[in-house]
């Protein structure tokens, strides 16, 4: 009882030290705000930005709000963990099924490659992709193009896209109904398994379902398709991916691409031998045995530490302010901090952004492990 | 908002010591805590000897030399990031380079200018075979530029004024967009003149750029230093304005010793420390503008150290007397 | 080998792609690295290929690489240093050496001072360097090694502290350590270097370096932190019993029973921490701190080099440095790692 006590008082007093740390800090932060005249406020969200940003996913100008710019950043950000998230996991993947295969060549090139990118920082690559291979990419007169449709120099990747914002509002939408019907059809089919226990084509109807419907809507509503031109400076129109967009999709994911090839590699190996025995004794070829028998148990063991890497990689897209991609560090803590002059708000403002993110991949990815678990053992 | 009233063991935990001065903290101290720009050719590099050199540079050495008679100097590597807050929470003492004097940073950001030690305009390099040979040819165009000044704004004001879009690519820091532009990611950089000028002068294949002639801004580059503090900002100023005057009344780095002793003008005596009190009134010695004249000279001996080795001509940055815009305020 | 890499069509197609594309990468690669390149020399003159590997590049900026802008006459200094470190760090490594724990403790406490009175100087008539004036390689180390050294006895006490069976202690400690690893530590270091000084009660100056450095040992104890928790759940509950049972107090449990054994199951995982730590060194550049990249980076950028072999080859020669590294110290915690599974496998 007195022990408890004491416990209890220690913990108030713990409490209270670190209350007044803050107090403090926050009181010589005040002052030092007010004896050197800055503002501490949001108001600042509201004005004119004044500034242009090179990529946005919605419309943006120099007209429009410092908030608006701080969306556009925010949609940077994410567009490009997203992206660099599925190429690092399917080049994960691949590395680490290669590392697994018989093939004593394909698993040792893996594993060269494993220990080459992954001991080397991700910043470093990034300026590699960016300032060494994006030179030796054509200049635009002299643009690699396939089929007038697809165009590479070092001005970026230009691909046909929507020609307006009508277009691309269909297409976004499209986009989340197939992904949707995929869904639909993955866990009718996933309980025809169980019941019928007859299998379905799961991938092949997925994709074709994915890269259908948006053109079927695309058809459908008579959307204009607009290819890259060539124009004064360069080629224009369609969707761009911008050369730093693609150094740091490339880096980021040839980086994280070791992590998550290590994961898989681990956790297949974690499986008892049995397992991929006992489906072989039952007659399943080794890559249905691989497919429906030891993926979904690795995946259980992947989850948790995939999670620590997607983490990892959401956290350095940052690293885009050092080349001059428009994500949220670059735009917030660079062009608004200067403009603007309130670095507390500023910072604070970046660092709830990325926290509360981070959070969401976090909880995302929990939810998906639960699901995963086994149920009723 | 602030906090209503302190807890006591709070009050307790702030130091006593009240901010003095900013020249009593630099004396304090033992050096002076001057911002620059890493690597910016003719304003701040590092020489063949190792030896920090360039513009920004001298300006920290003419502080240095006013207030200690030596160049006591830790030069504090800033990027723009970071220039102006270390400047506000009192990381550096001044900040010489890449601020132009505007309204906004002036009136909102805690800071305050003392005085215009390079007049400087906004211009584009641009590819000579790019067919760019006006700002009007620029309509779609993508150009590099670096964070952290007023560039961003500047253009964004200019071509939308005149109804035209371009594709800003906002590098970290201007050797970043430099670097850029030269492997051809951006038609066009655009930078101050001068800065840029010194940039690419040793550019293996500089002569298939040029810089435009046309400015699409005024850009004067003052000193930058924090707002609480007049008194700090006279020295600043003043300090400045001794180079300039120097060069005005005719004295030199070279010949300074000479005028001392010799020199019959009222107005060099009264600078020099050779009459009056001026440097006790700053809270110097007599002797400082001496100091700074012997040490790091003129503003001419300053530029034809720093920018004749660039190839850039004085332009707006002559005296009045040579139809510049320099113009230094009288020692009386 | 036949049966390995040409057992069934499969295998042989696999092994066909895989040999094409060694082909497509190496030899490009050799030709560009090797036999293309410009070997002698030290002057910009000497590569005339504007587009071939350049090694008179690093030849001339080595030592700006290794030491940043030092100054020349003092680096002497840095040496001294190093191998002062490295052997009296050398026990360390040793298997046999029992009293691994203390002498970790005595030189925390005695580097520190001989790493500021040789590195900063301006005591004992050696000249001051600024930390401004450091860079290169030998940053990167400093920053790695200081890091690592604060963070460790940081991240200890955040571990017990989230491990407690206080309640708000508990809450304190995790929610400390989950606000901080989920954000980006270059927004730190941003944080750490402009919003640092609005935080401190006017008068009171912190370095430009300590302060990124402090920002990088908050970081670090988070990451640490969870290395230690998995090794601390790792003990059997046995141990605290038998601890409690003895009589033992908290502290004498926690310091005497428990830690011994964690940290030494926690080695890898702190191993591969400090080579994500030594990895991380490299955003210091983007705040204007000159590591081994930023040194590398700046001269690729300088006019009279300028030119797409020069800035491969400088990045190529950065990429290795850290690559032997990094790649030296997993190996090494690999050994760490058998070593410690033989341990518990005989304990069994």
């Amino acid at each position: 009882m007195n022990m408890s006590r004491r416990l209890l008082i220690y913990q108030l007093l713990l409490v209270a030290a670190v209350a007044a740390l803050a107090c403090l800090l926050f009181s010589v932060t005040q002052e030092n705000l007010a004896r050197l005249g800055v503002d501490s406020n949001f108001d600042f969200l509201f004005r004119r930005a004044g500034f242009e940003i090179g990529q946005s996913l919605i419309p943006f100008s120099a007209d429009d709000s410092i908030l608006r710019a701080f969306v556009v950043a925010l949609l940077n950000t994410l567009v490009l963990a997203m992206a660099a998230i599925v190429c690092a996991s399917m080049l994960g993947l691949a590395l680490g099924l290669a590392r697994l295969s018989g093939n004593w060549l394909l698993s040792r090139m893996a594993l060269t490659y494993v220990e080459i990118f992954r001991n080397v920082p991700a910043l470093l690559q990034i300026f590699f992709w960016y300032f060494v291979v994006l030179r030796t990419l054509p200049r635009s007169a002299h643009s690699t193009v396939l089929w007038d449709a697809l165009v590479l120099n070092n001005r970026g990747l230009f691909l046909p896209g929507p020609a307006d914002n009508a277009g691309a509002f269909v297409m976004a939408a499209a986009m989340l109904l197939a992904i949707g019907i995929a869904w639909a059809v993955g866990h009718w089919a996933s309980l025809r398994r169980y019941q019928t226990g007859r299998s379905f084509p799961v991938l092949s109807v997925t994709l074709s379902i994915l890269g259908g419907v948006p053109l079927l809507a695309a058809w459908g509503t008579g959307m204009q398709w607009e290819f890259p031109q060539a124009g004064r400076f360069g080629y224009g129109g369609g969707i761009v991916l911008l050369p730093e967009f693609l150094a740091l999709v490339c880096g980021l994911s040839m980086y994280n691409a070791t992590y998550i090839s290590e994961i898989v590699r681990s956790s297949f190996s974690a499986l008892p031998r049995g397992q991929l025995e006992a489906a072989e004794s039952l007659g399943l070829s080794r890559q249905v045995a691989v497919r429906l028998v030891l993926l979904p148990q690795a995946m259980r063991i992947m989850i948790p530490p995939l999670t620590t890497v997607y983490l990892n990689l959401f956290k350095s897209t940052s690293l885009a302010a050092a080349i001059a991609y428009p994500e949220v560090t670059s735009v917030f803590v660079g062009t608004v901090n200067n403009l603007v002059g309130q670095p507390v708000t500023i910072m604070a403002l970046t660092l709830v952004i990325y926290a509360f993110v981070s959070l969401c991949i976090a909880l995302c990815l929990n939810w998906y492990q639960r699901r995963l678990a086994l149920r009723g053992t | 908002m602030r906090l209503p009233g302190m807890p006591a063991l709070l009050l307790l935990c702030i130091p006593l010591a009240a901010p003095a001065g900013t020249l009593e903290a630099v004396r304090e101290r033992g050096f002076l805590r001057c911002g620059i720009v890493e690597s910016s050719p003719g304003f701040s590099v590092i020489n063949d000897q190792g030896e920090r050199a360039g513009f920004d540079i001298d300006h920290c050495k003419t502080l240095a030399a006013a207030i200690f008679g030596e160049f006591k100097i830790e030069y504090v590597p800033v990027t723009p990031h970071t220039a102006f807050t270390l400047l506000q929470s009192g990381g550096v003492d001044v900040f010489p380079d890449g601020a132009t004097w505007s309204f906004t940073r002036d009136i909102s950001v805690g800071l305050d200018y003392a005085g215009v030690y390079l007049f400087a305009g906004q211009t584009f390099l641009v590819r000579k075979d790019s067919g760019i040979r006006r700002v009007a040819d620029m309509d779609g165009a993508t150009i590099c530029i670096a964070q952290g000044t007023t560039l961003e704004q500047n253009m964004a004001d200019y071509f939308g004024a005149r109804g035209m879009h371009y594709q800003a690519l906002t590098f970290a820091d201007i050797d970043k967009g430099l670097q850029a532009y030269h492997a051809d990611r951006c038609d066009a950089f655009t930078n101050e003149g001068a800065s840029t000028a010194g940039r690419i002068a040793n550019w293996p294949d500089r002569d298939d750029h040029m810089i435009m002639e046309e400015v699409i801004s005024k850009e004067p580059f003052g000193p930058m230093v924090r707002q609480d503090d007049p008194r700090w900002r006279d020295l600043v100023l003043w300090s400045f304005n001794a180079v300039i005057a120097a060069e005005e009344l005719g004295v030199n780095q070279a010949n300074v010793e000479e005028q001392r002793r010799t020199s019959q003008v009222a107005e060099v005596q009264r600078m020099l420390g050779v009459n009056g009190a001026f440097g006790e009134k700053l809270g110097l010695s007599k002797d400082w503008a001496y100091n700074i004249i012997r040490l790091v000279g003129n503003y001419e001996d300053q530029w034809r150290r720093s920018f004749t080795p660039l190839g850039l001509k004085r332009g707006l940055n002559a005296t009045w007397q040579n139809g510049g815009l320099h113009s230094a305020l009288p020692f009386r | 080998m036949r049966a390995n890499l040409f057992s069934t069509p499969l295998d042989t197609t696999l092994t066909l792609f895989a040999l094409g594309l060694a082909y497509v990468v190496l030899a490009p690669a050799i030709q560009w690295l090797i036999v293309d390149a410009h070997w002698r020399g030290t002057m910009p003159a000497d590569c005339p290929d504007k587009g071939a590997a350049c090694w008179p590049f690093i030849r001339a900026r080595w030592d700006q690489f290794i030491f940043g802008l030092y100054p020349q006459a003092e680096r002497w200094r840095i040496l001294l240093g190093a191998g002062i470190g490295i052997i009296a760090a050398l026990p360390l490594f040793m298997p046999r050496f029992r009293y691994k724990g203390w002498l970790m403790c005595l030189l925390f406490i005695l580097y520190a001072g001989i790493g500021k009175i040789l590195f900063v100087g301006g005591v004992f008539g050696l000249a001051y360097v600024d930390t401004g004036n450091w860079g290169g390689f030998f940053l990167t180390i400093v920053t790695a090694v200081f890091v690592l050294a604060t963070a460790l006895p940081l991240a200890v006490m955040l571990t017990l502290g989230r491990e407690s069976s206080l309640p708000l202690l508990r809450l304190c400690c995790s929610a400390w350590l989950e606000f901080w690893r989920s954000v980006p530590a270059l927004v730190v270091l941003f944080v750490a270097i402009i919003m640092f000084p609005l935080f401190m009660p006017p008068g009171l100056e912190v370095d430009k370096l300590l302060r990124a450095l402090l920002a990088l040992t908050i970081l670090m104890s988070c990451y640490l932190s969870e290395a230690l928790r998995g090794a601390l759940q790792a003990i059997p509950p046995g141990q605290y019993e038998a601890a409690d049972s003895l009589g033992m107090n908290y502290w004498q449990k926690t310091f005497l029973v428990i830690l011994p054994q964690a940290i030494p199951t926690a080695l890898p995982q702190i191993t591969s921490n400090f080579i994500g730590l030594f990895k991380e060194t490299t955003v210091l550049l983007i705040i204007g701190l000159y590591d081994l990249l930023g040194m590398v980076q700046s001269a690729a950028s300088d006019p009279v080099w300028l030119s797409p072999g020069v800035s491969a080859t400088g990045y190529l020669f950065a990429a290795l440095f850290y690559w032997v590294f990094c790649f030296g110290l997993s190996r090494y915690s690999a050994v760490l790692e058998r070593r410690a599974s033989r341990f518990r496998g005989k304990a069994i």
